[in-house]
């Protein structure tokens, strides 16, 4: 079994943890997210893992391998950066056969591969133009292509739909899975978009500050977050963040919000009166209501402020009492006046709940 | 809009600014064209009356002072320099750009001040030196003085031109599967080809004028350049030959035009820190 492990990885930089004891596995042929902000060490990572940094402490292994202290020619990984790192002065076709040239492989070989490879990416018409003469997405296909003709055991992608316009982006979202999925590559996509995440990504890997905070398969981190940090890190729309306390009343308890209370006695064992909580509701599971349906275990009178059509959803902002949470709606909503009341509810299952101190979930 | 007056003041200015700088160029050319008796005229002529090019024939071919070698010595050294400069210059600039090391600011500045020093102070303890080691008038320790000197140079403008190249190139071709140096030799020195042209280009030319160091520590065939050269047809028991001075000088002249042509492009990309994208 191959794939690559990282054990106790530590980087100073100028002084600043930029990694902290970093530990990751990633079995040979998944696609692992490193979701976080910017800042928060993803870059500096792969850079480690790809040889052209050097961790303080800690090891890396690729196909069972030790190749902490080698350099970069010998971990056979492949990275594909942000800004493409295409060779300016080398045509297309030189670019991508760059790797395989390393490797001393004969002119006829190396040709047919590129050839195949240009195939796969629709981009053989580019192979004689020079690296300026190529759009943002066809520069983003060649780097690809070059990271691809390389059969390498790892693939590092560091945040390569950043610099692509919108629809761009979308398409090789789909490419990108299907061609990962196809080939079975080992993948390690560094990106701070959760909708990156949720639509290519087999697992995840959650890192802020230089720390990993969790690491599992995308459904799983994402319905049952180990804390505040990681919910919001997979989270689009943001999620929704309301300060808590707990009130034992006539022996039920009731979860106190700044605009409403609820009934919490279902979390009687996990609650506390002494702690302050914080409770994440993702907006896609809060629902938009005529009228007071029972339907949902919680329903409340709220005024809508905005909508943001987008395509065909809508984000709408709301607030109750003088507190604002953030909904998405999965169909068109356009506002017929200025501040229109209505009715929002949601069902206790899909409540977080966070201790407010140490950020952990608790429910 | 600028009005007409301020235009055709900026063009008499650029006329008059024109003549100033050609006009020793054109006596100079017109010099060495003149018979000998023609040049120390009183009034002088503004063109030749009487017409020649026996200046140009006896100054470069006569016998003595032996104007070819001075000609071979001056590219000798200049290129010599320039080579070893480049040689130590490169890997230098790229240390100072791509590496944080321990003296790196002590180095750079002590680099740095071979530049400062006015070329005077140095020059008598050079030459006790040199003449312990055998080295006065050999055209490898003209070299080598003149790579000294323009190290600063090519250390200072190829780091500026190294920092300018995103590591990342560098990165990824060492991920393709070479090593630092073969990352080096085939992205980062091709792609500072203007700055390199540029800087070359610059420290020939600057060697090509040198004439201190050189009036002192050279003295026969064997190591002087043009530019001593030149002197020995100023006074001296046959007097003044502003005719072959004139003349030599401008086929002098002529090489640095070439080069100057060839890589104009090259210059202007260069001096002003082209950055590549």
């Amino acid at each position: 079994m191959g794939g690559l492990k990282l054990i106790n990885i530590s980087k100073k930089i100028g002084g600043k943890k930029v990694l902290d004891n970093v530990n990751l596995t990633i079995p040979e042929g998944v696609f692992t997210a490193l979701l976080g902000p910017a800042g928060a060490g993803k870059t500096t990572l792969l850079r480690i893992i790809a040889g052209v940094e050097s961790p303080d402490s800690g090891k890396i292994i690729i196909d069972n391998k030790d190749v902490t202290g080698l350099p970069p020619k010998y971990r056979n990984v492949a990275m594909v950066y942000q800004t493409f790192a295409l060779y300016p002065h080398m045509k297309v076709f030189d670019n991508i056969a760059n790797p395989l040239k390393a490797k001393g492989m004969k002119p006829d070989e190396i040709r047919r591969k590129v050839m195949d490879v240009a195939e796969l990416l629709r981009i053989p018409h580019l192979l004689e133009r020079y690296p300026r003469e190529l759009s943002g997405g066809e520069m983003q296909r060649v780097a690809l292509a070059r990271a691809i003709v390389k059969e390498a055991s790892v693939y590092l992608l560091d945040e390569p739909l950043t610099n692509l316009d919108y629809k761009l982006r979308e398409r090789m979202r789909e490419e990108l899975r299907t061609m990962s999925r196809k080939m079975k590559f080992t993948i390690i996509y560094a990106t701070s978009d959760p909708i990156d995440v949720l639509t290519m990504a087999d697992q995840v890997a959650v890192i802020l500050n230089g720390k990993i905070l969790a690491q599992g398969p995308v459904q799983e981190v994402y319905e049952r977050p180990c804390c505040v940090e990681v919910a919001a890190a997979l989270s689009f729309p943001p999620i929704n963040l309301i300060d808590a306390i707990v009130e034992r009343r006539n022996g039920t308890l009731i979860l106190k919000m700044p605009f409403a209370e609820i009934e919490g006695t279902r979390w009687a064992d996990k609650l506390s009166t002494e702690r302050k909580y914080l409770i994440g509701i993702r907006p896609h599971q809060i629902v938009l209501l005529k009228d007071r349906s029972a339907e949902y275990d919680v329903v409340l009178e709220a005024k809508l402020h905005l909508a943001h059509v987008i395509g065909s959803e809508t984000i709408c902002y709301i607030s109750i009492n003088g507190y604002n949470l953030r909904i998405l709606l999965p169909y068109i909503y356009r506002m017929t006046r200025e501040e229109e009341k209505v009715f929002i509810g949601f069902n206790y299952d899909n409540l977080l709940i966070f201790d407010g101190q140490t950020h952990a979930r608790v429910v | 809009m600028r009005s007409k007056v301020v235009t055709a003041g900026l063009i008499l200015a650029a006329i008059i600014l024109l003549l100033w700088t050609l006009f020793p160029f054109y006596w100079t050319i017109i010099t060495s064209l003149k018979h000998r008796a023609e040049i120390t005229l009183t009034p002088p002529t503004f063109y030749p009356h009487t017409f020649t090019f026996k200046n140009y024939i006896e100054g470069l071919f006569g016998a003595f002072p032996p104007m070819l070698a001075y000609f071979r010595n001056s590219f000798t050294e200049c290129f010599g320099g320039a080579a070893i400069a480049l040689l130590i210059g490169i890997p230098l600039a790229y240390a100072g750009a791509r590496y944080n090391f321990k003296g790196k600011k002590d180095i750079f500045f002590t680099v740095l001040t071979f530049r400062f020093l006015p070329p005077a102070c140095v020059v008598i303890p050079i030459f006790m030196f040199a003449r312990v080691f055998g080295l006065i008038d050999t055209q490898f320790l003209m070299a080598c003085l003149l790579a000294a000197m323009n190290l600063p140079i090519v250390a200072w403008v190829m780091m500026s031109y190294f920092r300018e190249i995103p590591r990342e190139l560098e990165e990824s071709f060492m991920i393709d599967g070479y090593s630092e140096f073969q990352a080096f030799l085939k992205v980062t020195l091709p792609l500072s080809r203007p700055g390199l042209i540029a800087v070359t280009l610059l420290i020939v030319a600057l060697s090509y004028a040198e004439f201190l160091f050189s009036s002192i520590l050279t003295s026969s065939p064997a190591a002087k350049p043009l530019t001593v050269g030149i002197s020995e047809y100023m006074g001296g028991e046959w007097g003044y030959y502003w005719g072959r001075i004139a003349a030599v000088t401008l086929v002098g002249f002529i090489p640095l035009l070439i080069i100057y042509l060839i890589v104009r492009k090259h210059l202007v990309r260069g001096l002003t820190f082209g950055v590549i994208r």
